[in-house]
C-alpha cells in the first residue's frame, strides 16, 4: 500500500516537474515559437498613378496581373488522389496547368522538371485564370500578384508617355521623369493566420497601408492629338517624306492640346521601336527657315526700321555687303513688295534688303529673346535647346542668314511658340503639359500658372499677326486657309543636314486661329517630303485640317468678319 | 446554499458568454475572409472591365468601328448666328465613303 502511494507520489511529482519546467520555464520562449509560426506579412502593392488626358480619359493605367512561378525542387511531391485522374509528380501537375494557363502540357513539363527553386513559367496571366491556378493547391506552384501598367489607346501620345519596363518603373518620357511621384509606396499587413489564412481575432496584428501613385492630368485632348496624329500620319505617307510632327497649343495659356511625331512608339511594346528619340518634336532640330522670318519682321518693326507698307523694290538675286548673294526659291523679275508683301511672298532678298539695317546684336537677341537657344520649359525629357551660336562666331554669311532662319536650329515647339508668342500680344506662355496631380484620396492640385514675359510690344505683335495672315490670305500659305475663319501664318521651306552628310529640306507650316482674336497656334513640320519641298504645298493642307478641327473641338465661332490687310505690293 | 449556486451561475453564465463572444468574433473573422476574398475579385474584375471599356473608347478604335460601319468624319463645324440667323462655316455635307 505504501508502495502504490509513493509510486503515485513519485509519478506525480515528475508530472509537476515537467510541467513547471514546460510551462514556466520554457514556457514564454514556446509560446513565441508558436506565435511566429502563425504569423504572416503580406506586401501591399501600392499602385502606381495614373496618367489621364485633360478630360480625364485614361492614357496610362495600372492593372494587377499574375505572375505563375514553381519550385522545381517540391513540385515532384505531387500525387494525383481522389477523383482526379492522372501521372503524378511533375506530369501530373503540367497536365493540370496546360489547359489554365493555354501552353502545351510536354513543353510545361519540362519547365517543371529541374533543381532550380524558383522559375517563372508565365507571366501576366488574368486575376480570373491565377484564382483558378490558386484553387488547385498544387504543390510548388506559386501564384504572385503583381501590377502592369496599359495604356489604352495605342499608340496615342506614346512619345509624351514613354513607356515603363517589366517592374513597373519608368523608362523614357513622362513615366520616366514623373516615376517619383508615380511610384506607389508598398504596404505590409502583419497578422495571425488561421488554418485557412484568415486573420485570428484578437492575435497580434500590424498594419502599413499601402499609398497609391499620385495620379497626373495632362492639358492633352485625345480627340484632338488623335486627329493630329492621324492626319499627320496620312499625309508623310503621301509626301514619301521621311517623318514629321504636328503641335497644337493654346495661345492663352501655354497649354499643349497635341504633339504628335510621326513615327510614335506604342507603349504596349515599346520593344518595337526603332530607337532614337522618343518625340522629335522636342528633341530634333533643324533649320526654321522662312518661319524665321516672323521674328526677323517684329525686330524690324519692333525697332522701327521700316513699316507695313514700306516699299521695296525685289530682286531676285541680292547681295547686302557686295561679298554674299542670297537668291528667292523661285526665278523672278524685280518685283515692287512692300515689307507685308516681303513676308506673304516669303522672299530670302526682300527680308535681307530690310534686315540689313537691323544691328547684329538686335538679330541676336531678338532671336533668344523668342526663346531660341533655350528649353522651353516643358515637363518632357529629353528636350534638346537647339543650335544658336553665340553672336560673335557668327561667320560673315550668318549674319544675314539668321534673318531668313538659316545657321540655326530649333526643335518644332521652339518654332510655335514663336507663333504663340505673337498670337499673345507678344507674351510669351511657357509651354506646359502637366495640368495638375489628382492625389490617392481624389484631392486634384493644379499646376503652377505658367511664367509670362513680354517679347515684343502688343502693338509690334498685333501688325505682325495682320502682316501674316497675308501669307495665308494671298501668298505661299493659300493652302491652311479654314473655311469661315480668319487665319495667320508663315510657311517654310528650309535645308536640313542630314545625318551622313547629304541635304535634305524641311517643309512647315505655322500659323494661328483665328486671326482675330487667336486661341491655338498650330505647328506642321515634314521632313524630306519627296513629292514638293513647299511647306504651302505639303505642309500647309494638315494645317487647315487639325486647326479647323480643333477650332471646332473648343467651340470657338468663326467671327464672320473679314479683315484689313495691309497691301503687298505698291 | 443558495448563495454558491448562484455564484456558480454567475461563473457559468461568465464563461460561456466568453466562449459566444469568442466563437462570435471567431465566425466574423471567417466572414470577413471571404467577403475580403470576394471584395479583391469584384475589384479587379472591374478595373479589367474598365481597361477593355478605355480601349474600346479610345479614339482610333472609334474610328475604326465608324469607318466599318460606313461612317466619313464631318467636313467641319457649321455655325449658326443666333442674333440675325445667318450661318457660317458651313461645310457641305460629307459623302458616303466610297
Amino acid at each position: 500500500m505504501t508502495f502504490l502511494t509513493i509510486a503515485i507520489v513519485l509519478t506525480l511529482v515528475v508530472f509537476g516537474g515537467r510541467l513547471v519546467y514546460v510551462q514556466g520555464l520554457r514556457g514564454p520562449s514556446i509560446a513565441a515559437q508558436a506565435r511566429d509560426a502563425r504569423l504572416v506579412s503580406v506586401a501591399e502593392l501600392g499602385g502606381r498613378g495614373e496618367i489621364t488626358d485633360a478630360d480625364g480619359v485614361a492614357l496610362a493605367a495600372s492593372v494587377e496581373r499574375y505572375d505563375i512561378s514553381v519550385n522545381q525542387k517540391t513540385v515532384p511531391e505531387y500525387r494525383s488522389t481522389g477523383a482526379v485522374d492522372g501521372p503524378d509528380g511533375a506530369a501530373g501537375v503540367a497536365a493540370r496547368l496546360a489547359p489554365l494557363l493555354d501552353m502545351n502540357a510536354a513543353e510545361l513539363g519540362g519547365k517543371l522538371v529541374g533543381d532550380r527553386g524558383f522559375v517563372y513559367i508565365k507571366k501576366g496571366v488574368l486575376p480570373d485564370v491565377a484564382r483558378e491556378v490558386r484553387k488547385l493547391g498544387l504543390p510548388g506552384v506559386n501564384v504572385d500578384r503583381v501590377a502592369e501598367r496599359v495604356y489604352p489607346n495605342g499608340n496615342l501620345a506614346g512619345n509624351v508617355l514613354g513607356f515603363v519596363n517589366s517592374n513597373g518603373t519608368g523608362l523614357d518620357g513622362l513615366e520616366l521623369s514623373l516615376n517619383d511621384r508615380l511610384t506607389g509606396t508598398a504596404g505590409e499587413e502583419t497578422y495571425e493566420r488561421g488554418r485557412m489564412g484568415q486573420a485570428i481575432p484578437g492575435g497580434y496584428s500590424q498594419e502599413t497601408p499601402a499609398r497609391q501613385g499620385d495620379s497626373v492630368t495632362l492639358t492633352l485632348k485625345s480627340d484632338i492629338q488623335f486627329r493630329a496624329y492621324a492626319a499627320l500620319k496620312a499625309q508623310v505617307a503621301a509626301t514619301g517624306a521621311d517623318s514629321g510632327s504636328v503641335i497644337v497649343i493654346d495661345t492663352k495659356t501655354g497649354e499643349i492640346y497635341a504633339i504628335a511625331d510621326s513615327n510614335t512608339v506604342d507603349p504596349n511594346n515599346p520593344g518595337d521601336s526603332n530607337g532614337g528619340s522618343l518625340s522629335s518634336a522636342i528633341s530634333d532640330v533643324f533649320e526654321p527657315g522662312s518661319t524665321g522670318k516672323v521674328i526677323t519682321m517684329s525686330a524690324i518693326l519692333d525697332n522701327h526700321v521700316a513699316t507695313p507698307l514700306s516699299q521695296w523694290s525685289v530682286p531676285y538675286e541680292y547681295s547686302p555687303d557686295g561679298k554674299e548673294t542670297f537668291h528667292d526659291s523661285h526665278p523672278h523679275g524685280v518685283l515692287q513688295l512692300t515689307t507685308t508683301g516681303v513676308l506673304a511672298e516669303s522672299s530670302n532678298t526682300g527680308t535681307v534688303m530690310i534686315g540689313q539695317n537691323l544691328p547684329v546684336q538686335t538679330r541676336f537677341d531678338y532671336l533668344k529673346k523668342f526663346g531660341f537657344g533655350s528649353k522651353t520649359g516643358i515637363e518632357m525629357p529629353g528636350e534638346s535647346v537647339g543650335i544658336l551660336h553665340p553672336v560673335d562666331s557668327w561667320q560673315r554669311r550668318d549674319k544675314f542668314a539668321v534673318l531668313f532662319g538659316q545657321s540655326l536650329s530649333v526643335t518644332a515647339l521652339q518654332a510655335t511658340q514663336v507663333f504663340a508668342t505673337i498670337a499673345n500680344g507678344g507674351v510669351r506662355v511657357e509651354p506646359h503639359i502637366i495640368k495638375g496631380w489628382t492625389s490617392p484620396d481624389g484631392t486634384f492640385t493644379p499646376s503652377d500658372p505658367p511664367t509670362t514675359t513680354q517679347v515684343v510690344s502688343p502693338e509690334t505683335a498685333q501688325t505682325v499677326l495682320t502682316m501674316m495672315e497675308s501669307v495665308v490670305d494671298d501668298g505661299t500659305g493659300s493652302s491652311a486657309a479654314i473655311p469661315g475663319y480668319r487665319v495667320a501664318g508663315k510657311t517654310g521651306t528650309a535645308q536640313a543636314w542630314l545625318a551622313n552628310g547629304a541635304q535634305g529640306i524641311t517643309a512647315s507650316f505655322i500659323g494661328v486661329a483665328p486671326a482675330d482674336d487667336p486661341r491655338i497656334a498650330v505647328a506642321v513640320i515634314l521632313h524630306n517630303p519627296r513629292s514638293s519641298v513647299y511647306g504651302g504645298v505639303v505642309a500647309a493642307p494638315v494645317f487647315s485640317d487639325v486647326a479647323g478641327y480643333t477650332l471646332g473641338e473648343l467651340g470657338v465661332a468663326p467671327s464672320g468678319t473679314a479683315g484689313t490687310l495691309f497691301p503687298t505690293t505698291w | 446554499m443558495p448563495f454558491i449556486l448562484a455564484c456558480m451561475a454567475v461563473l457559468a453564465g461568465a464563461l460561456l458568454s466568453a466562449l459566444l463572444l469568442n466563437t462570435s468574433m471567431a465566425s466574423t473573422a471567417y466572414a470577413k475572409y471571404d467577403l475580403s476574398n470576394q471584395l479583391g475579385q469584384l475589384d479587379q474584375d472591374a478595373k479589367d472591365k474598365q481597361a477593355a471599356l478605355d480601349a474600346q473608347a479610345s479614339p482610333a478604335h472609334l474610328a475604326e468601328a465608324a469607318a466599318a460601319l460606313g461612317m466619313v468624319p464631318t467636313n467641319g463645324t457649321g455655325w449658326l448666328k443666333l442674333a440675325d440667323g445667318s450661318v457660317q462655316g458651313a461645310p457641305e455635307p460629307a459623302g458616303a465613303a466610297g
